[in-house]
């Protein structure tokens, strides 16, 4: 049974901490993404750190575009494009907490639900700094942000 | 100063953001009107029933269940391993005893369907949450005077739904398949081993071969079902039979003569046993006259120690502050002219202040669910058997596994024989002639967890009760007074208290009387009750007490560490939250966010 109200067919959601710097560029993403005019079938959302609670946003959807802090030991700022395939979940060490869920679990979790998350494309920028910050972004993740938002729109048609 | 102690307020799914919300409700009276009571307690009992079931499925279910085992293909995060065995471990039937693929009866299986069907209860408590608090989690129904929500007969009828009716017309007592009551069970579940419904797991992605696995059951039996092949924590994680609780649900039991018309009461409790004045099994009678052992909470008595903690006070490690004028001051690095030891926790060590205790002038309590249910009543050592025989009753035996027939403990009790267990293992620590050499308090790792969920089914249950009460008096009422900031509603100081899931949560704050601007504002939450260090007195906190007895088999794969710690639900990242990257980064690099901290307790 559902009683929640018909979801957009295509979801944006910006994920991440943005106490710590950085590792928070997914959601300055989705908040300037929310501020821009996207077409009525587009929902813009931030996933902050939800963990297992963003299955709910994830599900019955026709496109999906994660937006979140992703390192590829590559420079501060480097974009990449990933989908589902790319992202592994390794053996899990022990969790202390269920606030450590992290997206590839989620993902994992989904499977496990018959909850389908695709098609998916993440878009990840590689963090510089991701000490305790509030809302703060290093200069190379903020020069980066223009051109995420570009792939973003793109993957979305726009 | 001012006691806020006695205005109602439940709140949603980030606690401390209640606690705020208590600051600025007056203190002095209770003028929250009944309806807005309500609508915070169905909000914040949604949250209680999801936080019991993502703790004890999601996080502590996997240390006893090896997932892997089931014989379902999945042997990869989050579910496992979460420690070994590495291939030929001799250890591994010592760590993994639940029956799995090529058992007669797959109890790993059916375990593994169960976390997945509570990962969608969790989403119907969820959105119970948001129906009454405008989204879940994270909710904003709750005001300084109550609730936003207006009552309308719309959202009882769907949280009724979700609840128990299941659109199959169920009731609180008969509850449809797929909904909340059905799934939390009764209390008699604990013994009564055939009471699997049947369910949908078919459906399940997971589920592979039909008939391997194909059950659904309640969340009450399936504490039991993994109890029963680990009997030996009901004898291990004790901690000091020290509990304590600030009492939740303020308007949720208008007959509760032990404390206000809280559905679970304030107050103490310095024994696992039985309320000598208690009468019958379960529940406790709501209103049964208070018990004899219970004792009050009062704010002035609550202090906390930074000896071993990263913090200092006045510049130095000693001595004790109340919340008041508690000082959050970190310091990472050693103090110079502090005695050999460094400090080891970044969480300080709250005491309750108790001269007449024999532990000493500082007290620590355990806070959390069984905390809650042995001050009110509804928990206490022996409760299992006295629940034991099927459908209830004095008597219980433990139904399967392999100590299938053996008595539940009573208060007292020694340690079982677990000899068959462990067989071949060597010698074992603290295994008497019988067996463990320990001897039963109720204040288990077991107990915790079976605490847990006999608070769920008060929860929920209670919630139908709140609802009732909704549709007949508050359809279309105001939930919330308007307050109004003004001089002459500060106060010099002011705390607030309330239950997380995890326990007792308290916010203390200095107000600036001219500026009406905080001076200074400390949380006392759970976790840091339950996980703090020693104190100034060298007086180990719960958790850390807990782990005295427990033997670790395999240092590499200290699972018996991971069973105890984890009956309590710490909420690290409240109590304290450190980042390391050596994962992500390049160099080790540690960061550090102090309390007050901005999640859930």
């Amino acid at each position: 049974m559902s009683i929640s109200s018909p979801k957009k067919p295509i979801l944006i959601l910006g994920v991440g901490n943005t106490l710590l710097k950085d590792e928070g560029v997914g959601v300055h993403v989705a908040r300037r993404l929310q501020d821009m005019d996207l077409p009525e079938n587009v929902e813009v959302l931030e996933g902050g750190v939800l963990g297992l609670d963003l299955l709910d946003h994830l599900e019955e959807r026709e496109k999906i575009v994660v937006v979140d802090a992703v390192d590829g030991d590559v420079g501060p700022g480097a974009i990449y494009r990933l989908t589902r395939k790319d992202i592994e979940v390794g053996n899990t060490r022990c969790l202390t907490s269920l606030h450590e869920i992290d997206l590839p679990q989620v993902f994992a979790t989904a499977d496990l639900m018959g909850i389908k998350i695709e098609p998916m494309v993440l878009i990840g920028v590689q963090p510089k700094d991701m000490s305790m910050g509030y809302d703060e972004l290093t200069p190379e993740v903020e020069a980066a942000i223009p051109r995420v938002i570009e792939l973003v729109l793109k993957e979305i048609g726009q | 100063m001012a006691a806020a102690n006695n205005v109602g307020f439940a709140y949603g799914f980030n606690v401390h953001d209640e606690d705020a919300t208590l600051h600025s409700s007056r203190p002095d009276t209770d003028d929250i009107p009944e309806a807005g009571h309500l609508v915070r307690d169905v909000i914040y009992g949604s949250n209680f029933v999801a936080s019991h079931l993502v703790h004890f499925y999601h996080l502590a279910a996997l240390d006893f269940l090896d997932v892997a085992n089931a014989g379902l293909g999945l042997n990869k995060g989050p579910f496992c391993p979460r420690y070994g065995p590495n291939p030929g471990d001799v250890t591994y039937p010592y760590h993994y005893r639940i029956p799995g693929a090529g058992a007669p009866v797959n109890v790993t299986a059916y375990l593994t369907a169960q976390y997945v069907i509570a990962l969608k209860l969790r989403r119907l408590c969820n959105q119970i949450g948001g129906l009454w608090g405008g989204r879940a989690p994270f909710i904003q129904g709750l005001t300084p005077g109550g609730a936003s929500p207006s009552v309308s007969q719309d959202a009882i009828d769907k949280t009724r739904e979700l609840l128990y009716e299941g659109g199959a017309g169920g009731t609180p007592t008969a509850p449809a398949a797929g909904t909340i009551l059905k799934f939390i069970g009764t209390p008699f579940d604990f013994a009564n081993f055939v009471n699997i419904e049947g369910g949908d797991l078919n459906k399940l992605p997971i589920v592979g071969t039909p008939g391997d696995s194909v059950y659904a059951g309640t969340m009450m039996f399936d504490v039991v079902a993994a109890a029963c092949f680990y009997p030996e924590y009901f004898w291990l994680g004790n901690a000091y039979e020290r509990f304590l609780a600030y009492g939740v649900f303020e308007k949720g039991d208008l007959a509760n003569a032990i404390d206000d018309n809280r559905l679970l009461s304030r107050g103490r409790k310095n024994t696992g046993a039985k309320y000598s004045n208690q009468t019958g099994v379960l529940p406790a009678a709501f209103s049964d006259p208070k018990p004899t052992e219970w004792q009050s909470v009062l704010q002035q008595n609550v202090f906390e120690s930074v000896y071993n903690s990263h913090y200092l006070y006045n510049g130095g490690k000693g001595g004790w502050k109340h919340p008041l004028q508690g000082e959050t001051t970190p310091e990472p690095r050693r103090v110079p002219g502090h005695p050999t030891h460094p400090a080891y926790s970044w969480i300080k060590s709250p005491r309750y202040k108790d001269a007449s205790d024999s532990l000493g002038p500082a007290v620590p309590y355990e806070a959390g669910p069984l905390a809650r249910m042995q001050v009110n009543g509804d928990y206490y050592a022996g409760i299992l058997y006295d629940l034991g025989a099927v459908g209830g009753g004095v008597g219980g035996t433990i139904p399967i596994g392999p100590f299938a027939g053996v008595a539940l403990p009573q208060y007292g009790d020694p340690g079982p024989d677990l000899s068959a267990i462990f067989t071949g293992m060597g010698a074992m620590p603290n295994l008497g002639p019988g067996g463990y050499n320990l001897t039963y308090t109720g204040g288990s790792s077991l107990d915790r967890y079976a605490a847990r969920q006999i608070e769920c089914w008060k929860i929920a249950n209670a919630m139908v009760g709140w609802l009732d009460r909704l549709e007949a008096s508050h359809v279309g009422a105001v939930t919330s007074i308007t307050r109004t900031p003004g001089a002459d509603k500060y106060y010099p100081s002011s705390y607030g208290w309330t239950e997380a899931p995890r326990g007792a949560l308290g916010h203390w704050m200095k107000t600036n009387m001219t500026t009406g601007k905080i001076q200074n504002y400390q949380c006392v939450v759970p976790s840091t009750w339950n996980a703090s260090p020693r104190d100034s007195y060298g007086v180990p906190g719960p958790a850390e007490k807990a782990m005295e007895d427990v033997f670790v088999k395999d240092i590499n794969n200290p699972l018996e560490i991971l069973r105890v710690i984890h009956s309590w639900d710490f909420c690290m990242a409240c109590a304290v939250h450190l980042v390391k990257k050596n994962g992500r980064g390049k160099k080790e690099e540690t960061t550090i966010h102090i309390d007050p901290a901005p999640t859930c307790g």
